[in-house]
């Protein structure tokens, strides 16, 4: 028998998660409290404007291009029927497997005076010999970086909301007399502007948490100001106070963000009810089209990855014993972040589900904002925490600072949204009443886990772990800070490579993660396949 | 005398301060089939989900055999009830083969291959014993819902709108074997059912629940 004051584990171990993911955050803003150095206000008098400035034009010069970038070519390939359209469809995602970082080291080899760009130029006689095309390693050459590498967030979330863009509605605005332009500008524009503001929440919070491409590019913003205030001042409460700055910006982007889509209701409630009918394209408009989709692929995905190829093959006995042991380590770290990262989640999901209660929604909805945090401030609010604990538990030892937990807590944190969209998803195409009837037949709630839900979500938690294992390859900030001396990741092993200018060494661990972030890619176009086909 | 199977006394359900049953009263015997009809929303398929266990009442009580299963003080989950509920929409668990649907309720120890080859042959569906759910029409879906449901000997047999979709040919061919089956297990059911013929075909009282109250007709 059961009392109904009987205490619901699953309730209480999803209050504990909360509150441990919090933790460092709330460490994070705690230093506001505790005094502004002499450190601090150097920064505030000489740097802190620079840092404001140059996060704020990259933030608004990455949007321009991603807007352009990902919501024409969603709009091209939803509405339009063009030579190579079925394979851009798919391949306009590609970019997202790879890192800023990594496509912002390529672009440094290329674009130097004795790389491809500059020695083609002057083979073809098109410049003269002393002349070398301006260089990337600026801010507007971050800017074009951060663009060609996180349109894909746009495009994607775009072109689900063009998906579910009602036909009917659109054919009763043409019969009141709109035209086709005024249709797309009066009625689909403002359907999917909460799907594009989405989509730029995500590349605005990407781009500010970004570390290892500006830190390459040698451009003062808030995460180059934090790392170098933390590791090279060694004044750990400053960097903390400007982490709460970026902090504070970051949930102010994400408030806007959640406002934006509660609009989002009305525009993707009605489903489309006949496919659309894409026009055909014929002559110069055809030729433009696949001009414009093949531009953002071949710059940010094709170009990287022929030039990564190239420098690999070039160079001898590049597999070292450094290469296999961050390989290693890489997928070690990955599979069990993904694992304990969908574990959770579904867990989290599963109380949702069967508790019914805000509460409960709350709770996964607070978690979920994890993937908001960039990464160099979680590495400081956990190890500011493994800090803590190692005080009052080794008396000042570097027990668990120095192990993995605190990697694989920022991965699981980082990463807590990926897997929650997913199971959450799968969770909602499958009736309550399953439930019930699992209930009603003798199942307690273990049961119905382990012999109802967990074989109907298989693909759903296999997509999870990938999403997750692809989040974790590519990581390098938190990686760079929390990793225990002499663990190398293959993101750390480019990263290290890269700033010693040894490119050529670091193509084969940036193809190895690129290769790696593809798997997901493969799966994410075919779940969007799939749902236009089940349209 | 008959055996008070099911009691339910002072009932009342709000939810988010919205009345939806004001004081249930109901006591069934052993073996009796009643019926319950009302307009859409007026609490029907709230009372057989508080009976069951997947919901929980605001105040009053349910006995089922004597035992308190719901009070303020006391309520016991719905796996430990031994209530059987079938609903109209697909609940069959997709992911399982008919056999394996059937069996889900039933542990090892109770023969389960020949109760369950029993049970199909009752339900007219031994050849559809390999096929997933998804492979299966309306109607034999809901045989093997029923089936499913009824191998676990339930006490209570609680019926939402179970026969919507189905043709009338296959009602009327289904209507014999459950009411045979339910009277060779004694099994106590309440049906939610908006559609006279299968009421009259089946039950032995009728209900009516409407303005949060219940009323035998």
């Amino acid at each position: 028998m059961a009392n109904n004051l009987k205490v619901n584990s699953l309730q209480i171990f999803a209050i504990a998660i909360a509150i441990i993911f919090v933790i460092p955050i709330f460490l994070i803003f705690s230093s506001l409290f505790s005094g502004f150095n002499d450190n601090f206000d150097h920064l505030y008098n000489f740097v802190l404007y620079e840092y404001s400035l140059n996060s704020l034009i990259l933030v608004l010069g990455v949007s321009l291009i991603v807007v352009v970038l990902g919501v024409l070519s969603a709009w091209l390939v939803s509405n339009y029927n063009f030579w190579g359209k079925s394979i851009f469809t798919w391949a306009l995602i590609l970019p997202l497997a790879i890192p800023p970082y990594i496509l912002a080291y390529v672009f440094t080899e290329i674009f130097d005076y004795s790389g491809t760009v500059n020695t083609t130029l002057r083979s073809l006689n098109l410049v003269p010999d002393d002349y070398a095309v301006p260089t990337i390693r600026s801010l507007s050459g971050a800017i074009i970086v951060f663009g060609f590498t996180l349109y894909p967030y746009v495009y994607l979330i775009t072109r689900v909301a063009l998906l579910n863009i009602s036909k009917p509605m659109l054919d009763s605005a043409r019969t009141l007399g709109l035209t086709k332009a005024q249709t797309f500008f009066k009625v689909t524009l403002p359907l999917i502007r909460p799907a594009i503001f989405a989509g730029l929440a995500l590349v605005a919070m990407e781009t500010l948490s970004d570390f290892g491409a500006v830190q390459h590019f040698a451009i003062p913003t808030f995460t180059t100001g934090i790392f170098r205030t933390w590791l090279g001042m060694y004044d750990l409460t400053t960097a903390m106070q400007l982490a709460s700055m970026l902090l504070l910006v970051v949930f102010i982007i994400l408030y806007i963000e959640k406002w934006q889509r509660g609009n989002q209701r009305y525009s993707l409630s009605s489903a489309r009810s006949e496919p659309n009918k894409e026009v055909k394209l014929y002559g110069f408009q055809n030729f433009m089209a696949t001009l414009f989709c093949l531009l953002p692929i071949t710059i940010g995905f094709i170009l990287p990855v022929q030039e990564l190829l190239s420098w690999s093959l070039e160079l001898e006995n590049n597999v070292s014993t450094k290469f296999v042991s961050a390989t290693f380590n890489t997928l070690s770290l990955a599979t069990f972040a993904g694992v304990l990262t969908s574990l959770v989640a579904l867990i989290l999901n599963f109380n949702v589900r069967i508790s019914k209660t805000n509460t409960s929604e709350n709770i996964n909805s607070t978690i979920s904002l994890g993937y908001a945090v960039p990464g160099l401030i979680l590495a400081i609010g956990i190890t500011q925490l493994l800090t803590y604990l190692d005080y009052i538990f080794f008396n000042f030892g570097i027990i668990i600072t120095g192990s993995l937990a605190g990697l694989i807590f920022a991965y699981v944190i980082k990463s807590y949204a990926l897997s929650n969209n997913v199971i959450h998803s799968n969770y909602k195409q499958f009736s309550l009443n399953i439930d019930d009837a699992a209930r009603t037949l003798g199942s307690n709630k273990y049961n119905l886990l382990s012999k109802i839900h967990i074989p109907l979500m298989k693909t759903a938690l296999l997509t999870s772990f990938l999403l997750v294992v692809s989040e974790v390859v590519k990581e390098l900030p938190a990686t760079l800070i929390l990793r225990p001396f002499n663990f190398d990741t293959l993101a750390v092993n480019v990263y290290l490579l890269a700033s010693e200018e040894r490119m050529y060494e670091a193509a084969l661990p940036a193809l190895l993660i690129i290769f790696i972030g593809l798997i997901p890619i493969y799966f994410l176009s075919k779940m969007i396949q799939a749902s236009k086909n089940h349209e | 005398m008959s055996k008070e199977v099911l009691t339910i006394s002072n009932l009342n359900y709000t939810i988010e301060n919205r009345i939806i049953l004001k004081n249930i009263n109901l006591s069934l015997i052993e073996g009796e089939f009643i019926s319950i009809m009302g307009p859409s929303g007026s609490g029907k398929t709230s009372l057989l989900r508080i009976i069951s266990g997947l919901s929980k009442q605001t105040s009053g009580e349910i006995q089922i055999e004597g035992e308190v299963v719901a009070s303020d003080r006391t309520f016991i989950e719905t796996e430990h009830r031994n209530i059987g509920l079938v609903v109209q929409d697909k609940v069959l668990f997709p992911h399982l083969t008919v056999k394996d649907n059937i069996k889900f309720g039933i542990s090892k120890r109770d023969a389960s291959n020949n109760k369950a080859a029993a049970m199909m042959s009752k339900f007219k569906i031994e050849d559809l014993q390999d096929q997933y759910p998804h492979q299966l029409s309306g109607g034999e879906g809901q045989r093997v819902a029923l089936a499913r449901t009824l191998i676990t000997n339930p006490k209570i047999l609680l019926l939402d709108e179970p026969f919507n979709g189905l043709d009338d040919k296959l009602k009327n061919e289904i209507y014999p074997d459950i009411q045979a089956i339910l009277t060779e297990n004694k099994v106590t059911t309440i049906m939610v059912s908006h559609n006279d013929e299968e009421i009259q075909e089946l039950s032995h009282r009728n209900f009516k629940l409407s303005n949060h109250k219940l009323e035998e007709t």
